[in-house]
């Protein structure tokens, strides 16, 4: 499975609450002597492969997801979905289920030995449509993905399909895919590699994941328990029964709760992973925090913290996104929620390339800015990681002189935050335009940042910006009192001949003029992704839609028709 | 030379004996942690943040390196 790199499932796998459902083998025409080029194959049907294929589907793209396993994933893996990566899942049409299924958190507590060190909360809007965090298993998040894909008869997966191989030609991408009737090659105009960090993909391109390794090894284990211990991320650190070593707990649904301790250097991981030794371990852990409810492992896998990314994401036609790009250690919740961001980057340009709107170059934009990401992502998650895990004796002594002196001294508290992941600013590129014009502006979202999803007052309760976005393009044009001005940019952009969509949206809530920085005439353009491109006081359609055009690489009516 | 300023005797053997007592009464094997804990503490009172930095350089000299 896609997210396998930094933690395997232990022995065999019966979950106590997710009924898995195996998708028998269906026998592939390649196997028959049939081939065809298919636009899009994308190796791996995990929650990146999976919102690619979707976002593709939506956009009119045909894919194929080849996938190693007969279901979703084992074991209940990435379980902190961050609130970008819920917006992004509902705008690529999982509907609200993850966000409605999942237990939602907004901060938690750390403790050393038996003292409160930290009581923190990740900073946002408070009128945003979700919370910070939410704790969900990637199966059932797979399952949410999985049952949206099955509304695009454009999107299919090929179950105990594992790609093995791929070589390109600058024409085409050859995967070869081993099934359990044999082996066959198959043909893509691109593939997207998703098969996670052991990437087949990677491999057979010769590409390599540069950076660094932890020593300290942590033990997930997954226990079903009816507790009312609160939800939310609680961390002991130094706990009385277990000196030298750190202890996270986590709720998911389904009286799921995850709990990671750190394992010493000379703890014999084989012998760890046993489930009797897991058994006494947090059985010892929960009676020290006084629970007293009885309960049963579902899942154990071992971790030990990675971060590494590959130097681009392009090669050309093939892509890297999620754990086939980047590994991320796990503290802050940044692997799979910076995989659904890649996805969410990538797969827009991918559709505007496909469906020859624009020049190829354009994907080079999604390597640009998703490395940029993963360097940012990974310097977050490094810090958390040398406070988790200290990784020298250097590390070991702040870490002890740190939570020691937070017990009494709130100055120092800081330091033991989590960083949990938050949404990414894109730093550079191309497709952000810091006009002149910025400064201006004394808040609202920067070129680069996220729209931010606020709710819509004068449009009825429950009705948020992200309901507004187009699939393309959108210029949100604040306008209170000239009812014609969106119109006349409407006619204005029809007339400019632009292959996809740039949605109008007039903006009249005083809250989102507010929220903004807006004045009457003020205009944000928002990607299909969601990031602000760009923001003006007064918005000159002509000479910014040239430059919108030049900067993805869009064809000209006259290079469109001689292709 | 980093230290300036001419500290009066009586004080630099009062934090002399100060420290040595905390010292002993932390003991060797936590003597790094309890030291460190006095240094973030005092360095949250330095007006510049690069100022801890230059007393680690000079600290770092003429001291022997562990082996390792």
């Amino acid at each position: 499975m896609p997210a396998e790199a930094q933690a395997t499932a232990v022995g065999t796998y019966n979950s106590l609450y997710f009924d898995y459902a195996h998708h028998p083998f269906q026998r592939a025409p390649e196997l028959d002597g049939e081939e065809r080029l298919y636009p899009v194959i994308i190796a791996g049907a995990g929650p990146v492969g999976m919102t690619v294929a979707l976002d593709l589907a939506r956009r009119g793209i045909e894919v194929v997801l080849l996938e190693e396993d007969d279901t979703v994933n084992r074991g209940s893996r990435a379980v902190g979905i961050a609130r970008r990566s819920l917006e992004i899942f509902e705008r690529a049409g999982t509907g609200p289920g993850i966000f409605e299924t999942g237990i939602s958190w907004k901060g938690g507590q750390s403790y050393y030995r038996d003292s409160l060190v930290l009581d923190f909360v990740v900073q946002q809007a408070d009128n945003l449509r979700h919370p910070p965090m939410v704790s969900i298993a990637q199966c059932n998040v797979e399952q949410y993905l999985y049952e949206a894909l099955q509304n695009h008869p454009n999107a299919s997966i090929r179950w105990s399909s594992k790609l093995v191989s791929a070589r390109q030609d600058g024409e085409e991408v050859i995967a070869s895919v081993a099934t359990p009737q044999g082996q066959y090659d198959m043909r893509g105009e691109w593939l997207v590699a998703c098969d996670g960090g052991r990437s087949a993909v990677r491999k057979a391109l010769g590409k390599e994941l540069k950076g660094s390794s932890y020593e300290g090894r942590y033990l997930i284990v997954d226990i079903q328990m009816k507790s009312s211990q609160p939800a939310g991320r609680r961390v002991w650190f130094a706990p009385p029964e277990f000196p030298g070593s750190t202890i996270i707990m986590h709720k998911q649904p389904f009286d799921i709760w995850r709990i990671d301790y750190q394992l010493g250097p000379d703890d014999d991981l084989d012998e760890e992973v046993q489930p009797r030794r897991v058994r006494e371990r947090v059985d010892r852990f929960l009676k020290s925090i006084g629970e007293t409810a009885d309960w049963a492992i579902d899942w154990i896998s071992p971790y030990r913290a990675l971060s590494l990314s590959l130097d681009s994401y392009r090669e050309g036609r093939v892509l890297f996104a999620g754990d086939a790009a980047h590994l991320v250690p796990i503290f802050g919740a940044r692997g799979m929620n910076g995989g659904v961001d890649d996805a969410n980057n990538l797969a827009w340009k991918l559709a505007y390339v496909v469906s020859g709107w624009c020049d190829d170059a354009l994907l080079d934009s999604y390597s640009s800015e998703r490395v940029d990401a993963a360097h940012q992502n990974m310097a977050f998650a490094e810090k958390s990681t040398r406070f988790m895990t200290p990784p020298t004796f250097g590390h070991a002594v702040l870490q002890e002189a740190i939570l020691s002196l937070a017990v009494k001294e709130p100055f120092i508290r800081d330091l033991i935050n989590p960083r949990q992941v938050t949404e990414l600013r894109m730093t550079a590129g191309p497709l952000r335009f810091d006009d002149a014009d910025d400064i201006r502006f004394a808040g609202g979202p920067l070129p680069g940042a996220v729209c931010p999803n606020l709710p819509l007052c004068t449009d009825g309760p429950g009705d948020h910006l992200q309901g507004r976005l187009g699939r393309d393009f959108t210029l949100l044009l604040f306008q209170k009192t000239d009812t014609t001005a969106a119109e006349e940019m409407r006619a204005r952009i029809e007339r400019m001949n632009i292959p996809f969509g740039i949605d109008v949206v007039q903006i009249r809530d005083a809250s989102l003029y507010a929220a903004f920085d807006a004045q009457d005439g003020t205009a944000y353009l928002v990607r299909p992704d969601g990031h602000v491109a760009g923001r003006w006081r007064q918005f000159n359609a002509d000479t910014t839609l040239d430059r919108l055009l030049k900067a993805i690489r869009c064809k000209t009516m006259e290079s469109r028709h001689v292709d | 030379m980093l230290i300036e300023a001419k500290i009066p005797s009586h004080i630099l053997e009062a934090n002399w004996e100060s420290l040595a007592q905390a010292l002993n009464t932390v003991g060797s094997e936590k003597a790094s942690v309890f030291l460190t804990k006095v240094v973030l503490m005092l360095a949250a009172k330095l007006d510049r943040p690069e100022t801890l930095r230059d007393f680690l350089d000079v600290a770092l000299q003429d001291i022997e390196p562990q082996q390792k």
